[in-house]
């Protein structure tokens, strides 16, 4: 009889990655093979690294800007109905020790004026579920979920 | 950052000749870009049809890119890939930008509003 793994059966990774813009690059390439080997839909691992990369730049953006660059721990599990991720890094901590809640960007501006930045959270909102942030023991943990099958909510 | 630019019956076409728009080559696409369009006399197409992936830092660059063009020019996109459509969409940037389905459907637009 041919082996098929269980849906149920646990499928873990995790990955340390040096907090440089390459290496979060090299990383989202390699989550992204072996999301693809649990046998994940196309458009959750596009969610997926989708939200992966605004995560993973923002603490090397943000959290190492003013500190020499460590490491991200990304840890991801396959669960039943969603991808279960925590990043956590020993950057400085979101300001007020809490996550963004900026609006999106005004888009209805003079072309001079569009914004260049300002979509990473929105981004991140839109695509994950369960979002949360703590700040413990000097390090930042960011956990949240990535919906299988994200059709429904993507709209 | 592989970026190739042809001119078509006056119209320049930059073709995107990269996997990913990221933040690891965000500043060199910028950058790119202006050396491929400061003189241009038209309009210009951004061909991404071989880029898969793109994260906000990306998006911010092809803004910065619509921003440096000389004035009264407009940046067009063609051939979106899923997740680059997906990323635009999300962000309400296709209400930006002009999206043609490829190259030839922009280039056989005569005029964009």
């Amino acid at each position: 009889m041919k082996h098929t793994p269980d849906a149920a059966e646990a499928a873990t990774l995790s990955l340390t990655i040096p907090a440089k813009d390459c290496e979060v690059r090299n990383a989202l390439v390699a989550a992204r093979q072996r999301l693809s080997v649990w046998g994940v839909d196309q458009d959750t691992l596009a969610a997926a690294e989708i939200v992966l990369a605004e995560v993973l730049n923002n603490i090397v953006e943000h959290a190492y800007a003013k500190i020499p660059p460590g490491e991200i721990l990304l840890w991801i599990e396959r669960r039943a109905d969603a991808l279960a991720v925590a990043v956590i890094d020993d950057g400085t901590p979101m300001p007020g020790e809490m996550m963004p809640d900026t609006p999106a960007p005004d888009l209805a501006v003079d072309v001079a004026d569009l914004p260049e930045g300002g979509f990473g959270w929105g981004l991140i909102r839109a695509l994950s579920s369960g979002l949360s942030y703590r700040r413990i023991s000097e390090r930042n943990r960011l956990a949240f979920r990535i919906p299988l099958s994200i059709h429904a909510g993507d709209a | 950052m592989e970026l190739i630019r042809e001119v078509h019956d006056g119209v320049v076409v930059v073709t995107a000749a990269e996997p990913r728009i990221d933040a690891a080559v965000a500043i060199r696409f910028k950058d790119r870009m202006r050396e491929l369009t400061q003189d241009a006399a038209n309009r210009v197409i951004l061909d991404l049809s071989t880029v898969d992936f793109i994260d906000s830092s990306g998006l911010g660059a092809i803004v910065a890119a619509l921003k440096q063009l000389p004035p009264g020019r407009k940046l067009e996109l063609a051939a979106l890939t899923p997740t680059v459509e997906r990323v635009f969409r999300l962000t309400r940037m296709d209400s930006v930008f002009v999206i043609h389905a490829d190259v030839e459907a922009g280039l056989a637009q005569t005029s964009v509003q």
